[in-house]
């Protein structure tokens, strides 16, 4: 949909809405996302990877680039740059991520990197998954689980996994994931672990004090809790904490001091 | 596969959404020169399902325009 205003376009990066005038909308018209969520509006191009090595792959997996778990985001960047560590973010609802095709529900060899998909902005984050020495992924609780959008995300690393069922060298064992979730009903901690065993099946190690999670109750709604949570100093311990302990093993290379070493235990 | 006779009769370019025929050899995954001068749009690959990647073990996709195996390996 696109609004018939004239002037500069913004995109919203939760619905696609396009939006023209001076300055975005205070509120999406389709979505109700904030004015956080509007972007300037370029023609979309496949994102690429330039090949530069970092150490922290940072995912932001809400539909809002910059709600609540944005802001958690924010505050993991705060970590990562007070200890020098090279890192990208990425809020993937900025991105055009396909579901996963199942190749190797059809034949187990043909799924394996590169991912067949070649279509969408996931071989750019296939490669920086391999690249990044560690994955610190975030999500806000829907319905007891994580984003759909964030689903879709770990569900095309199978291309990763899958190596070492067809017995060919892994390429992410041995690195590191954080994880942080948000949000105001139960399931935290379901949210989190369903994120942790898709890279416990690629043979990543969770940081000691790895997950973090802040949840309130119903008291809060959807505009009161961003206030609740930025005003919260658990949510600031908690998340930076995290992200802390993630740069702590980066520092101690475990991928590199068990590489070829690991057996691969994985479904 | 050092074959590349062998290798273009595998090769699945031909039906690859993004190949445009312009009497190129195939098989750019191995050519020397890999990068196609006519082809300039990624419109999909069919590189990662082929069986020249396969039998090489290669690791990348859009040899046409991004370059051979070789050449786009030092990027990892």
């Amino acid at each position: 949909m696109t609004s018939p205003l004239p002037g500069k376009t913004w995109r919203c990066t939760v619905c696609g809405y396009i939006a023209r005038g001076e300055s975005p909308p205070a509120e999406c018209p389709q979505c109700a996302g904030t004015v956080r969520e509007f972007i300037g509006h370029t023609e979309r191009r496949a994102l690429r990877y330039n090949g530069e090595r970092f150490d922290v792959l940072l995912i932001n997996g809400s539909n809002h680039r910059a709600n609540n778990t944005g802001y958690m985001a924010d505050l993991a960047e705060e970590v990562l740059k007070e200890k020098g560590v090279s890192y990208r973010r990425y809020n993937i609802s900025e991105f055009t991520i396909n579901h996963c095709w199942c190749c190797y529900s059809m034949r187990d060899n043909a799924c394996r990197y590169p991912c067949r998909d070649q279509l969408d902005d996931m071989p750019a984050f296939h490669d920086m998954v391999i690249a990044a020495k560690a994955v610190i992924v975030m999500s806000p609780i829907n319905w007891n689980n994580m984003t759909a959008r964030l689903k879709d995300f770990l569900d095309r690393l199978n291309c990763i996994q899958n190596l070492s069922l067809l017995k060919k060298p892994g390429l992410v064992e041995g690195k590191i994931v954080g994880i942080a979730v948000s949000g105001h009903e139960d399931g935290a901690t379901k949210a989190a672990m369903d994120i942790f065993l898709y890279f416990q099946q690629m043979g990543y190690l969770l940081a000691p004090f790895g997950i973090a999670y802040r949840v309130h109750g119903a008291q809060f709604n959807t505009i009161t809790d961003n206030e609740f949570l930025k005003s919260d100093p658990l949510v600031i311990q908690k998340v930076k904490g995290m992200t802390a302990n993630v740069v702590e093993m980066i520092q101690l290379d475990c991928e590199g001091n068990l590489k070829g070493k690991l057996v691969p235990v994985c479904e | 596969m050092t074959d590349r006779k062998k290798a273009i009769g595998l090769c699945l370019c031909g039906m690859c959404p993004s190949f445009v025929d312009c009497s190129e050899e195939i098989a750019y995954c191995l050519a020397e020169k890999g990068i196609s001068g006519c082809i300039k749009d990624e419109q999909g690959c069919l590189c990662p399902g082929c069986p020249v990647q396969d039998e090489g073990n290669f690791q990348h996709a859009y040899y046409c325009t991004r370059g051979n195996e070789h050449d786009q390996s030092p990027a990892r």
